[in-house]
């Protein structure tokens, strides 16, 4: 297998690109994490992570149109790359792969 | 619906900081979650909120990396940089020359006064165990006054005056943590020391020396070159003495082991060890050292009833602990004295010497504020140095205008620009620097001699040569700095039409510099002018008696029981006119004592700190003092002996009234009051006027004999004095001070700072004059078209010379301006610390403003009137 250098914090934000599809920027994202994972993150941390994952090539991203909110200023969107969607899938086989041959009453005590 | 908006600062500064291409989602995104946050939260708690975020953002991938244009040519532009500032060093020699000499005569000035300060806190910095020397000082809280001081008066460790009672002892024994403890008494100094006399064979010297407790030579590390470390005083009559001493006597420190020495004709004392000379660098000076034993005999003249008690701590003791049982140390013994209270401190030892002053009591300090008056003179010195570097540049710049607008359109950058000036200043100022360091080298011995000063350059410290070094860059940049800012920033377009003006900002500017550097050396001016009026008012005032022509010597040895032939055979030899004499040198009287004085109609309450002295008949005669009430002394009354006199000062705190015939008493002498002396200084005129009593005891065995010669015959009378006392004393050395010297050097500090402080204000005065010099050689030169304009439509001379002075001279009048507040406010301060002092006058500040208007008008009129005279045809020729 394929070295994937992604950490958990990465794999989350790329997940929640996958999820929120067209609407992936800064803020939702945030929120979305907030909502599904309650997990309290600052809009700068984010960025940081969303701009790693781009350095990375596992996201990639564009410039939303302007609108007339958030004082005329455009989002940058994010969508996920050929090469973060094979990273995510790795990663989700290689633990189903390890969840498989886990014995039934291994996590039990 | 207007929607609130966040603050504004965090944008600007995340625009400021971050990449161009982040900025607009970062504020998109932290407005939105703003909308929300005042929703949740309102307004007040979200900008908060906002601020917080904003500042999270500037984290390492959202900041700007600088620009860092790849260089790979140092050496090859740090070489160009070099050339070019050689030239242009050459290319301006006046200016050149302008430069460093003032930048190189701040430089002195602040070498020497580092070196000075350095010297003076390194005193007494030399011992092994510094950190745990502790010098202790009493406070005596009386009904009126707090008093304090070093010296201990033994009245107080001691009232029943047990001279076994060394409180050094006391204290070892009864404070753990006290590891050692020594007294220290100097036998030369004021009021009864005077220079012992050692006899050894045919040798015979006077030699200033101290006594001491045994564990003294184990606390303070003077190092020993010969004898015994371990027995120094294991008897009574052993004695250290120095190398000095040793080679004055018997030619080598070896050869002084086990010697004996003759002391004051009446006791033999065995050398023990020799100690090496003291450097200047340490506050105790001595070239002898006593047993304590010697002074608990009874054996030894004491300089006074007081003296100093050192501590050692041990290592890690608990300086709070000890030092808070130090304090009421001696509570106990004093109910004696129900009126007075008296504690105890610790000083550091090292910080001794810089604390001499006790305020209420307590040091609060002395020489340190000396230095510190210093360290600004120095920095004020070396800022006005800088100050002129910059404005000459600057005024320069339009010369070189030219050259920086073609080197900005060929491409360099501001950076480099920056670092060409930069180089060319730091380059001066290391020039300056080397100059300097040759300047003070050559004037350090004039200096030392001069202030009686023991400084030494050090040129094997290598710390010296970094700060030297580290000094000389900072100057440069100092001053390189903003002329370097202002040239590099001149626009290519404006440079290059030659329509080149000062900006109003770089002119007020420049007015600026001018001004702040004229207020510094107004001010120096007007501090030392006062400081040298205060200082001779202080030496040659009136102090109620006649202190001339007065010549004094000790009273030791067989002039103790030959007082009256001595008197007799002295007054018959030439050029002598009266002999008298005093338990204390008139000039300065130091010793004070309260409880052994009694009179007539005391209260139990009444605490008088009298200045006793017992004198000769004829003192009062010698001396010119007045009487102004009732009589003097009188041989041919018989109870005169038995009589006093008191001053002005002491009637009015004894409170009592027709003083004249009623008794009073010193310790066991009891006798009428038969007059009361007018008020006169008993010492320097730092202190007020005391409170004296005065008594006839002519078979005193101590004291001053006191010469008073006739007017221009001091040769002869001291060849007459030499003559006898060498015949009724053969065993004793002639010594002699003359009175008005010895009062003069009560003064000693104040007029080394007051010469220092003559040669700082004429360096810093030079300094500012190079500066506007400079700066009307580079306006004349600007100006040089409107002034052959002028001379053509008819302009005079003097017209010419008005016009430009004016500018000048009015800067100079605002500075004065500026300055004299400030001068009078410090110098008023300074003055309050004499009892007695001057006036500040309006003539000083007069005076001083004068001055500086001249000097300023000098200063430019050079260059005004060599621009004013010249033919107009030659300067309006070229355009």
């Amino acid at each position: 297998m394929r070295k994937t250098y992604i950490g958990e914090l990465e794999e989350v934000v790329l997940l929640m690109v996958a999820m929120l599809q067209e609407e992936a920027y800064g803020v939702a994202i945030t929120k979305e994490i907030e909502l599904q994972l309650n997990r309290k993150m600052s809009v700068s941390a984010v960025h940081a992570t969303l701009h790693r994952l781009e350095g990375k090539g596992y996201a990639q991203s564009y410039m939303g149109g302007a609108t007339m909110q958030r004082g005329g200023r455009r989002k940058r969107y994010f969508k996920v790359t050929k090469l973060g969607s094979q990273v995510l899938t790795d990663i989700q086989e290689a633990r189903q792969l390890l969840w498989g041959q886990l014995p039934p009453n291994a996590l039990t005590t | 619906m207007n929607d609130p908006i966040p603050p504004k600062w965090p944008g600007t500064l995340l625009n400021r900081l971050c990449k161009y291409h982040l900025i607009e989602e970062i504020e998109g995104d932290l407005e939105e979650c703003y909308t929300d946050w005042v929703v949740n939260y309102g307004k007040h708690k979200a900008d908060w909120i906002y601020t917080w975020h904003a500042l999270k953002f500037l984290r390492a991938y959202a900041l700007k990396r600088p620009q860092i244009i790849p260089q790979t040519n140092y050496m090859t532009m740090l070489s160009n940089h070099l050339k070019l500032a050689k030239r242009q060093i050459i290319n301006g020699r006046g200016y050149t020359v302008l430069n460093v000499i003032s930048l190189s005569l701040g430089l002195s000035a602040f070498i020497a006064i580092a070196l000075w300060i350095q010297s003076e806190r390194s005193v007494d910095t030399f011992h092994e165990n510094g950190d745990q020397l502790y010098a202790l000082f009493y406070t005596e809280k009386g009904a009126d006054n707090t008093v304090g001081g070093y010296p201990i008066p033994f009245e107080f460790v001691s009232p029943t005056w047990n001279q076994k009672d060394a409180l050094s002892e006391q204290l070892k024994q009864a404070i753990p943590g006290i590891q050692r403890a020594a007294e220290y008494h100097p036998l030369y100094e004021l009021p009864w020391g005077y220079a012992h006399t050692f006899r050894a064979g045919d040798e015979i010297h006077k030699i200033e020396g101290a006594v001491v407790t045994r564990d003294f030579l184990d606390m303070f590390s003077f190092d020993i070159m010969a004898g015994s470390e371990q027995n120094i005083f294991s008897d009574p009559y052993d004695i250290a003495i120095s190398q000095k001493m040793a080679e004055l006597f018997f030619d080598s420190p070896k050869n002084a082991i086990g010697q004996s020495l003759r002391y004051e004709n009446k006791l033999n004392l065995v050398v023990t060890a020799v100690f090496e000379n003291i450097k200047s660098n340490s506050s105790m000076q001595f070239d002898y050292l006593l047993n304590w034993e010697l002074n608990t005999l009874g054996k030894i003249n004491r300089a006074s009833n007081k003296w100093v008690t050192y501590v050692q701590l041990e290592e890690n003791a608990d300086r709070q602990g000890i030092s808070s049982q130090v304090t009421g140390f001696l509570d106990e013994r004093l109910s004696e004295y129900p009126n007075v209270k008296v504690s105890l401190g610790m000083m550091p030892f090292a910080e001794k010497y810089l604390y001499n002053k006790f305020e209420n009591g307590i040091p609060v300090g002395g020489k340190v504020d000396y230095l510190f008056t210093f360290s600004w003179v120095a920095i004020c010195i070396l800022l006005l140095a800088c100050i002129n570097f910059a404005g000459l540049a600057t005024a320069r710049s339009v010369r070189r205008s030219r050259e920086i607008g073609v080197r900005k359109v060929m491409g360099s950058s501001r950076l480099e620009l920056n670092s060409q000036f930069l180089t060319e200043s730091i380059l001066l100022s290391l020039l300056s620097m080397f100059i300097a360091i040759v300047f003070v080298a050559i004037t350090l011995p004039l200096l030392n001699n001069l202030m009686g000063l023991h400084i030494e350059m050090p040129y094997r410290e290598p710390y010296a040569w970094g700060f030297i070094l580290l000094l000389s860059i900072l100057v440069g940049l100092l001053s390189g700095a903003y002329p370097s800012i202002f040239l590099s920033s001149l626009k290519v377009t404006t440079v290059i039409k030659r329509d080149f003006k000062f900006s109003p900002t770089t002119v007020m500017m420049q007015r600026g510099l001018v001004i702040l550097q004229s207020v510094l050396a107004v001010i120096m001016l007007l501090v030392t002018v006062v400081v040298y009026q205060q200082t001779s008012y202080v030496k040659n005032s009136d102090l109620g008696y006649d202190r001339s022509n007065v010549i004094y010597v000790p009273i030791e040895g067989d002039l103790v029981e030959k007082y009256h032939l001595l008197k007799n055979e002295l007054e018959k030899m030439p050029g002598i006119s009266l002999v008298d004499r005093s338990s204390e040198a008139p000039h300065a009287m130091n010793f004070e004592t309260t409880a052994p004085i009694n009179w007539q109609s005391k209260q139990p309450g009444d605490n008088v700190g009298f200045f006793p002295t017992s004198v000769g008949f004829d003192y009062i005669d010698m001396m010119q003092l007045e009487i102004a009430e009732g009589r003097g002394f009188s041989r041919s009354i018989a109870s005169d002996t038995n009589s006093f006199l008191i001053n002005e000062m002491a009637v009015k705190q004894m409170g009592i009234e027709a003083p004249i015939g009623k008794w009073i008493s010193a310790w066991d002498k009891k006798g009428k009051i038969i007059g009361i002396l007018k008020d006169y200084h008993i010492n320097s005129l730092h202190q007020p006027i005391k409170p004296v009593i005065m008594d006839v005891k002519e078979d005193l065995t101590f004291g001053n004999l006191l010469v008073k010669t006739n007017v221009g015959q001091t040769r002869t009378a001291i060849e007459s004095i030499e003559q006898t006392l060498s015949r009724i004393n053969p065993n004793y050395a002639v010594e002699y001070e003359f009175m008005d010297t010895e009062y003069a050097k009560l003064y000693r500090y104040e007029e080394t700072v007051s010469s220092l402080a003559n040669v700082f204000t004429i360096i810093s005065m030079v300094i500012c004059c190079l500066g506007l010099f400079g700066l009307a050689m580079t306006s004349a030169e600007q100006r040089t078209k409107e002034i052959g304009i002028r001379k053509v439509l008819g302009a005079t001379l003097l017209d010419i010379i008005g016009i430009f002075s004016n500018s000048f001279l009015k800067l100079t009048m605002i500075s004065i301006l500026i300055a004299i507040p400030i001068a009078w406010w410090l110098l008023d301060d300074w003055l309050s610390g004499y009892a007695y002092h001057i006036d500040l006058s309006w003539y000083y500040f007069a005076a001083a403003a004068l001055f500086t208007l001249m000097l300023t008008a000098l200063s430019i009129s050079v260059q005004t009137i060599q621009t004013a005279l010249m033919n107009p045809v030659d300067t309006l020729k070229s355009e």
